[in-house]
């Protein structure tokens, strides 16, 4: 599977009102090609903060789950996110990577990811489960059951870089983004 | 200025997550900091990261404040550029100011140097703080906050907060 097929079953798989949080670059415009969610809060920049923004939302919006939507570059960016989460270990909060081993946005230069063992290092920092995934039936059955459980919980899911479907920017300025997601939750 | 003052001059203005990765001139304030819940106060790992915190807990309805020495702020700077600049996410920021003062730190002097060009470029607002501030000054400052939707920085100096 490449990565929009596996955002696909991630968003068609939602239980309802989930808060999204995206890394930037195509994450967030596969994600809102696949659908526009108000409750969708996209990174226009800030590599390696996804999981920072999502954190801080999982921290204090306790009945809400939050969903981070990050990349194999972003996690390499940032990190110390993954022991800050490990750490507090937010039940609410559900960390996804979907790792194309390249910073595909900027020409698929290759990132270190193959020789990272993302999921065995989450769970080492404290994530309450971990798995690494790599085919679309066994994404869709684990993400359903972590909906319903207490995290934090942490998917590898090792995409193909291949592209077939070139998404639109988003549509919104950051400002736009910031008000829409904040009257989702009014 | 007691830090404990301080802390509660800011609760009284309605700020209540804190978030920031500590200075030895914010070690009173830590002190107290680090009693307080993870609703509350959550210490980073890095200082970028701090400032991504503080964007998750502002969305959620939280007045945030971010703490951080001036080497941070290097980290930092992209981050606000690209968060709180383009978002509108109001946050007070506590900057500390190793540098021009205490001499000897080698590792603080270009930082130290050239902080307030580094606001100044940003179109940062800013103010310094040497451990006087009136309950009105906190509230325009927070006014200036809610008005304009953008962080403001006190930059804080060496002993302010005891």
């Amino acid at each position: 599977m490449n990565r929009l097929e596996a955002i696909k079953i991630v968003i068609e798989n939602l239980s309802g009102d989930e808060l999204l949080v995206h890394a930037n670059g195509a994450i967030s415009r596969e994600s809102f090609f696949c659908k526009n969610r108000k409750e969708n809060f996209y990174l226009l920049g800030s590599m390696g903060l996804a999981s920072s923004v999502g954190f801080g939302l999982a921290l204090n919006q306790p009945n809400k789950k939050i969903v981070i939507l990050d990349g194999d570059g972003n996690v390499l960016m940032g990190f110390g996110n993954l022991a800050l989460i490990g750490a507090f270990k937010p039940k609410n909060l559900i960390h996804l990577v979907f790792d194309n081993q390249v910073y595909g946005t900027t020409g698929n230069q290759p990132t270190i990811s193959k020789y990272i063992p993302f999921s065995e290092v989450a769970k080492l920092l404290g994530y309450r489960t971990s798995h690494y995934i790599d085919k679309e039936d066994s994404l869709k059955k684990i993400f359903k059951e972590i909906l319903k459980e207490p995290g934090p919980h942490f998917l590898h899911i090792k995409v193909s870089p291949e592209v077939t479907q070139i998404c639109p920017r988003i549509p919104y300025s950051a400002k736009e983004i910031k008000e829409r997601f904040i009257s989702s939750l009014k | 200025m007691k830090a404990h003052d301080f802390l509660e001059l800011l609760k009284k203005q309605g700020f209540n997550f804190f978030t920031g990765v500590p200075c030895s001139y914010f070690k009173p304030l830590c002190e107290i900091l680090n009693k307080e819940n993870d609703l509350f106060h959550i210490p980073a790992v890095r200082e970028d990261i701090a400032v991504g915190l503080s964007v998750g807990a502002y969305l959620s309805g939280k007045m945030p404040v971010i703490y951080m020495q001036n080497s941070g702020l290097g980290y930092s700077l992209e981050a606000f550029a690209s968060l709180h600049l383009i978002y509108y996410i109001p946050t007070l920021v506590l900057v500390s100011y190793r540098g021009p003062e205490d001499k000897g730190w080698e590792e603080h002097l270009i930082m130290g140097k050239h902080t307030e060009d580094l606001f100044r470029s940003f179109e940062l607002k800013y103010s310094i703080f040497k451990g006087n501030i009136t309950e009105e000054e906190l509230k325009e400052i927070k006014d200036y906050l809610i008005g304009t939707q953008l962080p403001y920085f006190l930059l804080v100096t060496k002993g302010a907060l005891e």
